[in-house]
């Protein structure tokens, strides 16, 4: 039973897929991504892993809408209008559809491969200290290269759009009073929520990730209500705090080795404390540069002359 | 991978084929950005899908790694809108395209 409500699933996805990459609406499409992004964090729960099913919904669904929109409503146009988004591109029809088939039956090939393929006895390395979640002990225990890495990949990405060129500035439309009332009893709640997923993603689900993706909500919905964002709004302060969970976490990582340890080798004594540290580094910091992300591609920004 | 992870597996691998065919075959650029997220969605699909080695609970690795990878999506996609915005507004300067 459970098997044939996964299949259903399964079929939704792909033809919600297919419907957002020919709906001739971009905003229709951008709408339908973000049902998309939601469907999949489901199949992420159906699979067992709720901290992707998190990251998705967050990030995945709600922040890469949000910027799609967002840049939609800052190309000024009706997406209607922009020309025909019919087939062309220069290859011939058929070629690229062979192409597509292929790599599909290739991957559907390797898929079938993997099903019967002896499993790993024991799944994670065993986490030491009091990092009980196996995600969280994954990314910062036994891969903490990885977290630091995508923490500056993030970084880098605010660094290419700024250097693009363009200070934003705030939004013209004068905000609903009714979304303005909203964000002012939501945005509390989400930095409390997000304050508790970055605590509780020591042992449970949640994460550094999770909590900067609610604080990044938080901010956008304070951008959209035409109220200020402190973090975000000071040229100083904004490229400090963007760089501090690189930063942070580099500091950390090479101060152990002071001590005595590898790069990025906790000593088990401090582990707690220092994961903390650079957990709500990062997720400050992945906070600060989303909305800054938000802001750049959006409609507050004009041509410059 | 157990049968349970099958079908997301296999429609892993559909999202792919679909999202590489809308990204060669559709002009606009914002349509290629959100066809290479779907893309990428069924890479994730497939990788996740193929954590459920056995019956106990699933390797934690591939789900470490899928993290990063939508972090990394994030960024990319940010981005390229940027870009985007910015050809854009560099088209209007020029008397558009």
């Amino acid at each position: 039973m459970a098997l044939v409500l996964d299949t259903v699933l399964a079929l939704l996805l792909v033809a919600l897929a297919w419907r957002l990459l020919q709906v001739a609406d971009l905003f229709q499409a951008g709408v339908l991504f973000i049902v998309f992004g939601l469907l999949v964090a489901v199949v992420w729960l159906r699979l067992a892993a709720p901290d992707v099913a998190l990251a998705e919904a967050a990030l995945g669904a709600g922040v890469t809408g949000a910027l799609f929109l967002n840049t939609l409503a800052g190309t000024g146009e009706h997406p209607r209008e922009a020309g025909p988004d019919g087939a062309g591109g220069g290859w011939p029809a058929w070629l690229v559809a062979t192409l597509a088939l292929v790599l599909t039956a290739a991957l559907v090939a390797l898929v079938a491969a993997q099903t019967g393929a002896p499993g790993l006895p024991s799944p994670a390395p065993a986490a030491g200290g009091k990092l009980t979640n196996p995600v969280t002990a994954v990314l910062l225990d036994f891969r903490s290269y990885d977290t630091l890495l995508e923490t500056a990949v993030l970084w880098i990405a605010l660094l290419g759009v700024a250097a693009l060129g363009g200070a934003p500035v705030a939004p013209p439309e004068p905000p609903s009073p009714v979304l303005v009332g909203l964000v002012r009893v939501a945005v509390p709640v989400m930095i409390l929520v997000a304050g508790w997923l970055l605590w509780q993603g020591a042992t449970d689900t949640g994460g550094a990730f999770q909590s900067a993706a609610v604080l990044a909500a938080a901010g956008i919905l304070l951008r959209l209500a035409g109220l200020p964002v402190p973090p975000v709004d000071g040229a100083r302060l904004r490229p400090r705090l963007a760089a501090a969970g690189t930063a942070v976490f580099l500091g950390v990582g090479v101060a152990v080795m002071a001590a005595g340890g590898n790069l990025l080798a906790y000593p088990e004594a401090a582990k707690g404390a220092l994961v903390l540290t650079i957990e709500t580094a990062v997720a400050v910091a992945i906070a600060v540069i989303l909305v800054a992300l938000f802001d750049a591609v959006g409609p507050g920004r004009r041509p410059s002359r | 991978m157990t049968l349970a992870a099958l079908p997301f597996a296999l429609a892993g691998a559909a999202l792919f084929g679909l999202g590489l065919h809308a990204l060669l075959v559709r002009p606009r650029m914002l349509r290629k950005v959100l066809a290479v997220n779907v893309a990428g969605t069924g890479v994730f699909l497939i990788l996740v899908a193929a954590a459920h080695r056995s019956a106990g609970p699933p390797d934690p690795v591939p789900h470490a790694l899928v993290l990063t990878g939508i972090v990394v999506a994030v960024s990319a996609t940010a981005l390229a809108l940027a870009l985007i915005r910015r050809l854009q507004s560099a088209g209007d300067d020029g008397g558009g395209d």
